[in-house]
């Protein structure tokens, strides 16, 4: 580098500037400040958390509830719709009702009977309606409500659809006659020739129709169970099936 | 002359080699030590830190402020000593530490001062010589660009060499050279212009 005078110059000044500047005294500044040091403050050192286990068990019982939960309401859910289900009626084919009296499901399902669609199956339809002629209470509980007059006798599975003026309730009666639960006609005969019987819910089974409110079409001995309400209705290759269980005592 | 050959007449913080490389002086071992004492509370170590380098930082809080202000001296070494465990030895003298505190403390200073309303009028006071060279040339280094205006401080004020300033601006000494010369020509021209 060239030396330069106006450089060297104002070299000699920052010189003369520092060393001309008064030194402070040390130990009069030392002790006034070591009077107000103060201990270092130490590094913070973030604690670890370490997770509880007992936490862990409380969430892995919480979503075993909540899987077990939603399993058992589809499960649930499934049986509404007809599919064959663990926790409904266990129902015998008609094929081998004639073997024994049939197993009815409980009454008052709410929420079988809340469902207007027609069910394929004999036993998840429910209507829940009860009544009590001549001293017989006859709960109507039936699958499907009116069936097809194409009728096949043994299968499992036909359709039942009511008709859009039937009023009855539960009493298992087709057709367009009103008979208001109680499983008889008040002529005695049904006009579809399906639920006949006496007044006086005798649980008998006239002309081959289920009495009270539940009528199996393959059941011979067309006789109402007096105690549960369960009709039997006698086949005589015409009569349909799909009654619910009718239940009460019959006259 | 060369620029690399200038050296301040201040006292030397530590000793440095001769020959102005970026070599490891001889004394940063034992500030080293010392500030690993001062780190764990040792105010005996400390105190020798104060000792070695108030008078670098007295001048440079007194060129900054353009009087001299033991307060703010106090105050640099007290942000000093709080801010001990952060402080990491990455090379760069401890001087140059205490020089980035001086600068904030000086700007804090003149903050503060520049709210504060006059409520008399200030007293006639006869500036002594010194005091007029200190602004005049605190006026003109003022003017130059920050790194330049940093290289001049920390050369003449602090005392650190032209190694010193090169580790502590992280670049090489002839780099630290020729920032210097710039800074003296360029000095120069704005006291002649004044003048």
């Amino acid at each position: 580098m060239t030396r330069d005078p106006a450089a060297q110059a104002v070299h000699e000044r920052l010189e003369h500037l520092a060393t001309t500047m008064s030194e402070p005294d040390l130990e009069a500044g030392w002790a006034a400040l070591v009077a107000q040091l103060e201990p270092p403050v130490a590094p913070v050192v973030p604690l670890r958390r370490r997770p509880k286990p007992r936490r862990a068990i409380v969430l892995g019982v919480a979503a075993a509830m909540l899987i077990a939960g939603a399993a058992f309401a589809a499960v649930r859910h499934g049986g509404a719709d007809g599919r064959p289900t663990s926790v409904g009626p266990v129902t015998t084919p008609p094929g081998r009702v004639g073997m024994g009296p049939h197993t009815h499901p409980p009454l008052a399902r709410p929420r079988a009977a809340s469902r207007p669609t027609p069910s394929r199956s004999r036993t998840t339809h429910h209507d829940g309606g009860t009544s009590t002629t001549g001293g017989s209470t006859s709960s109507g509980y039936r699958s499907g409500g009116a069936s097809s007059a194409s009728h096949h006798q043994g299968k499992t599975h036909t359709f039942h659809h009511d008709s859009s003026d039937d009023t009855d309730h539960g009493t298992g009666n087709d057709g367009t006659h009103n008979d208001n639960g109680q499983g008889n006609n008040a002529q005695g005969q049904d006009t579809q020739g399906n639920d006949n019987g006496s007044s006086g819910g005798s649980g008998q089974d006239q002309s081959g129709s289920g009495q009270g409110s539940s009528n199996r079409g393959t059941d011979a001995r067309g006789g109402g169970d007096s105690t549960s309400g369960a009709g039997h209705a006698g086949d005589h290759g015409s009569h349909n099936d799909g009654q619910g269980g009718g239940q009460g005592a019959h006259g | 002359m060369e620029v690399s050959a200038f050296q301040p007449s201040a006292a030397n913080i530590s000793a440095v080699s001769s020959d102005g490389n970026r070599g490891e002086p001889d004394g940063r071992e034992h500030e080293r030590a010392l500030v690993a004492r001062a780190k764990d509370g040792e105010q005996d170590a400390f105190g020798t830190l104060y000792r070695q380098h108030v008078a670098a930082v007295s001048r440079v809080v007194r060129f900054r402020l353009g009087r001299e202000d033991e307060d703010a001296v106090s105050e640099v070494f007290l942000r000093a000593w709080r801010g001990l465990s952060t402080y990491r030895d990455t090379g760069v003298p401890f001087a140059a530490w205490l020089y980035g505190i001086a600068r904030h403390v000086a700007v804090d200073v003149l903050r503060a001062s520049a709210r504060t309303e006059p409520r008399a009028e200030l007293p006639d006071v006869e500036v002594d010589p010194m005091t007029v060279e200190l602004l005049t040339l605190h006026d003109a280094i003022e003017q130059l660009p920050t790194e330049q205006r940093q290289v001049i401080e920390l050369k003449y004020l602090v005392g650190m060499s032209n190694a010193e300033v090169a580790a502590a601006m992280d670049t090489s000494t002839g780099a630290i050279n020729a920032r210097q010369w710039r800074a003296l020509k360029s000095l120069a021209d704005v006291l002649e212009d004044r003048a």
